[in-house]
């Protein structure tokens, strides 16, 4: 298409356009002031990385110096280049004007296009030249940062300069509409600032939130600072600048012809038209391509969760039903709940196509009444008139919220505590994702891909057995499983990871339903109908989860000891040492547990184990059970030496694998041992993630955790980094001054 | 639309109309301009002088009609058209930041087909201009003078056949703009010159033909001559060996005013039904005057003008 003479024309035009630019003091100014701001902000970050570091509090410092969402450099620079990019594109139409020169172009052998293109394309070359002094500043960080990331700054770099392009784009089509560059600067600022407010305020009228956000530049600019380079995102920005390059076009035709102002408006709403067509074709899930250049994969699912979702089907809702008056509401009103949706679902709808979501908002008094209770107001004002404060506060429309009965009747609200949560609906399958009350709140992909994955096979059914003194599943208080397993606001409890919870007693017949059922430390002798029916339910194949209490040995062992084989036996005394209860244990974990899986409890290996008042396990004889020790108590002084505390046992029953596992302890899951404050850091929840993980055959819960980041330390001392800001801060951009002083004053001389 | 023609002459604008918004600028103009000479294109600000340059030029897209440059039609091969002239807008296209070798470069280059700036070309120009002494320096600290030089000097880039002026003089002292139209007369030595101004004494001074538009459309095409003739005179002066009174010619039939400027010498002005010439030579043979030289005063050029645009109204 383009001749090689006509871009050699191209190539002239954008020669003396780049001449033009160097030999102008808004160049170099613009040089200085973006490496003085470039610098600081480095700096200062880097300071205040190193400070946390000496505090021991280090995180990846790659992504924090570079890709935070708020102090990080790339996204310090967009804003920064908001109001730069203008200062240079500002005389780029509009001086041809002012000096005449627009003519001499016309007259000349070159196409309107030809000349656009070229002085762009000068534009461009420059901004290359600023994004070169980020790249130094990045290779300087990879001196000093122990495994620096590059391949993700590497997005950052590319998305800044597509970014600072389409900015240039916008400033191109601006000088051809006037020309007086002042009058250009100012206009570009202005519409870029209001493009970059525009995904904000847009999102209240909800005909125009997706067209709105589409047009936000900056909201694109997230992936890539992010480290996510993904192709509808590239296209975006090509795109948008060939929109604006065109509309330049149009506007330098439209001196040349003669059109009305209807025509002249027809042809920038037909731009706009397919620009919007191509930028949706290229958004559609055939089309794309994306490149995650985070080193630990995460802006994209992990493979666990791909695998696990591979039979989600398109068309999933995700009905978000939000109660004004619970905790972080101003997170979900209509300027920014997109924020949430793209960064814990969009790496789903990438994979698997959009996902319908529907805001609906409600009023109810919510259990957790954290953000109730801190409001005074609600000693004297109604639930509803307090519910239209809160939604007038948060620019949500009063008259569309959802009374607590209707809320009630529609999405069964109560059944959630009224607290805000996702309702993920597919195939006639509905499942609910919660948020937590811990500092994230949001569900992660944890949470995410087993309520997804419940939509396709259904959620686990996990029994907890009653009647015989068991710890409860549901009851809150010490010595119960609550906090493990059914808690809803707890982001690890089983309830929040593909599990059904519900309690049974053996005087039935176990349902066909049950995947899963626990004897959580019964203390009370087993019924005879209950054993039958226990036994029965093992002959069925299916999992069993079993935990012994120390003094109740004898529950247990007759129930299942010829069953399962293995006996509970005594009392384990506690190894934990000085300073900590005499019953608390401290095990070990088995390498022979690694063959099964217990990935979690590997990875977190380092950390204690708490059992408290456990008893010892001993495989007495064969009953076709293949057994794997798990977990093990080491005594030093004590005979013996080692004791099993949890063995997995696993046999063949009609060509199918059965899991059975043992524990001698019913506390290691207890709430008053998982939130045990000494040691507060503990393997418990990842230990009961693995037992249920192995116990449901792999499905339930999913690890979609990551590798801890290891750009962990930087190299440079605190004091050294004075260094770099008079450096960077003073003398760089001193010499852009002085070489362009220099530069202008030699040319005057002449 | 053919696209190449006949090459007698160097541009030929074939029935050109252009319409802004909704009244015509232009209409049904036709012109054509030989190889050499100052063509001058002349008429009061806003007649449609610089529509028909930027229509030639190519900045505009006429409405309708044709332009043919050195064979190229405008419209079917803009780029082999635009490369056949040079251009003098009238505000002088220039980068004040930019020297004038690096200007003329630019422009060179723009221009040219080649692609390579023609560093004999430049030297040329810039000798022809006499802006040669001051090769290096800012065109933003030029002169008016020098800047317009500057501007004529990037049009004769290449040596164009056609060059193109969109009032070259204004805003010049006097000096300046005599040697301006110096200049001008050099170039159309061996250049066609298209050359728009609204002065008369410009027209007067530099150009071989004269086309005049008013209102968008051509109300003269000619040379000096024939403009000047336009009207038709009105007044002779008459030279006596013998000088009659004034009533003497008063009361001959036609004359309306008489006034002496010397004893033999008087000025006669006459209503333009009657043939002046013969009445006064046969009143002299009857009454002795001793007629010795007759002569038609020509017609003031501002008078022509203001006549062609009164005409019309």
């Amino acid at each position: 298409m383009l001749g090689v003479k006509r871009m050699r024309k191209i190539g002239r035009i954008t020669k003396q356009e780049l001449r033009s630019i160097i030999v102008s003091p808004v160049a170099w100014v613009v040089f200085a002031l973006y490496t003085a701001y470039l610098s600081y902000i480095y700096s200062a970050e880097l300071a205040q990385l190193t400070q946390r570091q000496l505090a021991g509090l280090s995180w990846s410092f790659t992504h924090m110096l570079f890709g935070f969402p708020r102090r990080g450099v790339f996204q310090l620079l967009a804003n920064a280049l908001l109001l730069l990019v203008p200062l240079l594109t500002m005389g780029a139409i509009s001086r041809e004007r002012q000096n005449g020169t627009l003519k001499l172009l016309m007259a000349s052998p070159a196409t309107t296009y030809q000349i656009v293109l070229g002085k762009y394309f000068a534009i461009a070359v420059y901004l290359v030249a600023l994004m070169l002094i980020l790249v130094g500043f990045i290779i300087f960080s990879g001196f000093i940062i122990e495994n620096f990331e590059y391949a993700r700054v590497f997005s950052g770099v590319l998305g800044l300069y597509l970014l600072a392009c389409a900015y240039a784009a916008v400033g191109v089509f601006i000088s051809s509409l006037t020309h007086q560059q002042i009058v250009a600067a100012i206009a570009t600022m202005a519409l870029l600032g209001f493009f970059s407010i525009l995904g904000e305020i847009g999102q209240r009228i909800p005909v125009l939130s997706d067209a709105v956000l589409w047009l936000s530049m900056n909201w694109r600019f997230y992936y890539f600072r992010e480290g996510l380079i993904a192709s509808e995102d590239v296209a975006y920005y090509l795109l948008l600048i060939l929109m604006f390059l065109t509309f330049t076009y149009i506007v330098l035709e439209s001196g040349r012809i003669r059109e009305s102002g209807f025509q002249r408006l027809a042809k920038f709403l037909g731009v706009f038209a397919i620009v919007a067509t191509l930028g949706w074709v290229t958004s559609l899930a055939g089309f794309t391509a994306n490149a995650d250049l985070t080193r630990r994969a995460e802006m994209t699912l992990t493979p666990d969760s791909r695998e696990a979702l591979a039979g989600l089907t398109p068309g999933t809702d995700i009905f978000v039903l939000i109660n004004v008056l619970a905790r972080r509401v101003s997170e979900h009103k209509p300027s920014t709940r997109m924020v949430a949706r793209r960064r814990y679902f969009e790496p789903y709808e990438r994979e698997f196509g959009a996902f319908n979501f529907k805001y609906q908002y409600y009023y109810a008094e919510p259990e957790d009444r954290g953000a109730l209770d801190r409001n005074p107001g609600v000693s004297f004002m109604s639930l509803e008139d307090l519910a239209r404060q809160y939604a007038e506060l948060n620019r949500m429309d009063f008259s569309k919220i959802l009374s607590p009965e209707e809320a009630d009747a529609l999405y069964q609200t109560s059944l959630e505590g009224n607290s805000t949560f996702y309702l993920a609906q597919n195939n006639g399958e509905r499942a609910v994702i919660r948020v937590f009350n811990d500092p994230p709140y949001f569900p992660g992909e944890s949470q995410i891909s087993p309520a997804l994955r419940s939509l396709i096979d259904g959620p686990a059914h996990l029994a907890y057995v009653t009647g015989n003194d068991e710890r409860s599943a549901f009851h809150r208080g010490g010595k119960n499983h609550e906090v493990a397993i059914s808690n809803k606001l707890r982001r690890r409890a089983l309830i929040n990871h593909g599990f059904e919870i519900f309690e049974l007693s053996l005087s039935a017949p176990v349902p066909a339903s049950v995947d899963i059922l626990v004897l959580a430390g019964p203390t009370a002798e087993l019924a005879e109908e209950a054993v039958l029916n226990l036994r029965g339910y093992i002959a069925t194949g299916k999992s069993l989860l079993v935990m012994g209490e120390p003094g109740a040995e004898a529950v247990l062992n007759e129930a299942l000891s010829d069953v399962t084989g293995v006996r509970f036996e005594g009392f384990v005394a506690g190894n934990a040492g000085d300073g900590f209860p005499e019953e608390m244990v401290f095990p070990k974990l088995d390498e022979a547990a690694g063959r099964l899986g217990y990935e979690r409890s590997f990875r977190d290996f380092h950390l204690p184990l708490v059992m408290s008042g456990a008893v010892s396990l001993e495989a007495v004889g064969d009953t076709g059970f293949t057994v794997t020790p798990l977990v093990s108590a080491v005594h030093e002084a004590a005979e013996p030496a080692s004791a099993m505390l949890g063995v997995a046992l696993e046999r063949q029953v009609s060509g199918k694998v059965q899991r059975i596992v043992l524990i001698g302890d019913a506390d290691f899951m207890s709430t008053d041992v998982v939130r045990l404050a000494y040691p507060r850091v503990k393997m418990n929840s990842a230990f009961i993630h693995d037992v249920f993980d192995f116990l449901s055959g792999g499905v339930y819960p999913i690890d979609a955790s990551r590798p801890y980041p290891i750009d962990l330390k930087s190299r440079l001392d605190l004091a050294d980094i004075i260094y770099l800001r008079v450096l960077g801060f003073g003398v760089l951009p001193a010499v852009f001054i002085l070489l362009g002083g220099m530069l202008l004053l030699s040319r005057r001389r002449a | 639309m053919k696209e190449t023609r006949a090459l007698e002459s160097i541009v030929k604008v074939e029935g050109l109309s252009h319409r802004y918004a909704k009244h015509w600028a232009v209409s049904n103009v036709n012109i054509e301009i030989p190889r050499t000479g100052v063509i001058g294109l002349l008429g009061a600000n806003g007649a449609g002088k610089s529509t028909i340059m930027n229509s030639i030029c190519g900045v505009i897209y006429p409405t309708r009609g044709d332009i043919w440059i050195d064979g190229h039609n405008i419209r079917v091969s803009p780029i082999e058209a635009k490369s056949k002239f040079g251009f003098l807008p009238q505000q002088a296209p220039l980068y004040p930041e930019l020297t004038i070798d690096e200007y003329l470069t630019y422009c060179s280059e723009i221009k040219g087909l080649t692609g390579e700036s023609d560093a004999s070309s430049i030297e040329h120009v810039k000798a022809r201009c006499g802006v040669d002494h001051l090769s290096s320096r800012l065109i933003g600290a030029l002169s008016g003078g020098y800047r317009q030089r500057v501007g004529i000097a990037q049009a004769l880039l290449h040596a164009p056949r056609f060059v193109v002026l969109d009032e070259p003089t204004n805003g010049l002292d006097p000096n300046q703009i005599s040697a301006v139209r110096k200049l001008i007369k050099e170039i159309a030595q061996e250049h066609a010159v298209l050359l728009s101004t609204h002065m008369l004494a410009e027209v007067e001074a530099v150009c071989d033909q004269i086309i005049m538009i008013d209102r968008g459309e051509i109300v003269f095409d000619g040379d000096l001559e024939s403009f000047s003739n336009v009207v038709r005179p009105n007044a002779l002066v008459a030279v006596f060996g013998n000088p009659p009174s004034d009533d003497g010619l008063l009361s001959l039939t036609g004359i309306d005013q008489v006034s002496f400027k010397s004893p033999s010498k008087v000025r006669i002005e006459f209503s333009p039904e009657v043939d002046m010439n013969k009445t006064l030579i046969e009143a002299s043979l009857e009454k002795c005057w001793d007629l010795r030289e007759i002569y038609f005063e020509r017609a003031r050029l501002d008078d022509v003008f203001a006549a062609l645009s009164i005409n019309r109204s």
